[in-house]
């Protein structure tokens, strides 16, 4: 016949078993990430294509007002074009879920050339980290889109990462950066209004 | 227990910089990590509190009727739930651990150097012609090269007259 005494200590076993249980069951469940869908791919291009808005206006804005010579203007000049067909390859691939432009405020960040360049990098080096931070969530068809234009963005970053004297290809591997953490940057700017 | 979480929370989130911080700060330095809301210690040592079995004193068998179901099956579910949310919080701190081991790393120089290559014993050969039609899947119409440049030829001149400053790399 089993005791009180003895039924708690086998319950207090049993606890340690099941907490521990609760431990491993935790460590390894699968992390709450949505999985790809044709509705999520829809709200990622969106991000991306309010991010290509934003770089087309504001190369076009720079051009006819930072006052920008020599190869400044080429960059600007050829960023502006590829961010427009950026614009179109999403919006094909959006359909009628694609988003309207945004009305946009550049600030001081286009009154010279100094400015609009600083503004340039950051702006090309958060459009890389967009993409990426949202590659894994991507289906396939859309990745492969994706990787079209994500490949040309970084060589906008490298380009102007070059004419501000920076190291244009500073790492191996892009570093990761939170999804959430490049919409925050992103509304930090202060771009969209 | 749960005042302390919440408190370490609160503290942690005030750390969190703002949008506008982040987008002045962007990007960061390599090495630099960038502040995030994590779990502090406080709040992990009052998940480790909650989830470390304790000495429980038992009661004296009184004799009485209680059915042990009851308790026994609370505790069960307490004890898995802690143990769950410590399985979780360890899972969190994983890749938080890892990353100093990155950031020992001595930083990126912001610039590289940059190698100047001998003179070439003869001219270099002429660089292959401009094609005349690149990919018209993506393009309309194919993108205006740059200007030449008259002083890349015969040789790379760019390599000895970019805008990068010669600079050690230092061993990783």
């Amino acid at each position: 016949m089993i005791t009180r005494r003895t039924a708690l200590e086998m319950s207090a076993v049993a606890l340690g078993a099941v907490a521990v249980g609760g431990v491993v069951l935790g460590e390894h469940a699968d992390p709450a990430v949505s999985a790809p869908s044709a509705k999520q791919d829809a709200e990622i291009l969106n991000f991306a294509l309010l991010l290509e808005f934003v770089q087309s206006a504001f190369y076009i804005e720079g051009l006819s007002r930072a006052g920008l010579t020599g190869e400044l203007k080429t960059f600007a000049e050829t960023i502006a074009a590829q961010e427009k067909e950026h614009i179109a390859f999403l919006q094909k691939a959006l359909g009628s879920a694609a988003r309207k432009a945004p009305k946009t405020d550049f600030g001081d960040d286009t009154a010279d050339a100094e400015k609009f360049s600083l503004a340039a990098f950051k702006l090309e080096d958060l459009g890389v980290a967009a993409y990426n931070a949202q590659a894994p969530n991507l289906t396939k068809g859309s990745l492969a889109a994706a990787a079209r234009i994500v490949s040309v963005e970084s060589r906008h970053a490298a380009w102007i990462r070059d004419l501000r004297g920076m190291n244009p290809a500073p790492d191996a591997s892009e570093p990761s950066v939170d999804a959430q953490r490049v919409i925050d940057t992103f509304k930090g700017s202060g771009y969209v209004q | 227990m749960l005042q302390v979480s919440s408190t370490a929370w609160a503290q942690d989130a005030s750390k969190t910089p703002s949008p506008k911080e982040l987008w002045e700060a962007y990007p960061l330095e390599p090495g630099q990590a960038p502040p995030t809301a994590t779990a502090s210690p406080e709040l992990g040592a009052g998940a480790r509190v909650t989830a470390t079995p304790t000495a429980t004193p038992v009661p004296p068998d009184d004799g009485g009727g209680v059915p042990l179901a009851v308790p026994i099956g609370l505790a069960a579910l307490l004890a898995f739930g802690a143990g769950a949310a410590l399985g979780l919080h360890r899972r969190r701190e994983r890749p938080m651990q890892e990353t100093p081991v990155a950031a020992e790393e001595p930083p990126a120089p912001p610039t590289f150097p940059r190698r100047t290559y001998p003179e070439p014993a003869r001219p270099a050969p002429p660089p292959p012609p401009v094609p005349g039609q690149r990919d018209v899947e993506f393009k309309d119409e194919p993108e205006p090269q740059r200007a030449p440049e008259p002083e890349r030829e015969p040789e790379p001149e760019r390599l000895r007259t970019g805008r990068f400053k010669q600079k050690e790399k230092e061993p990783h």
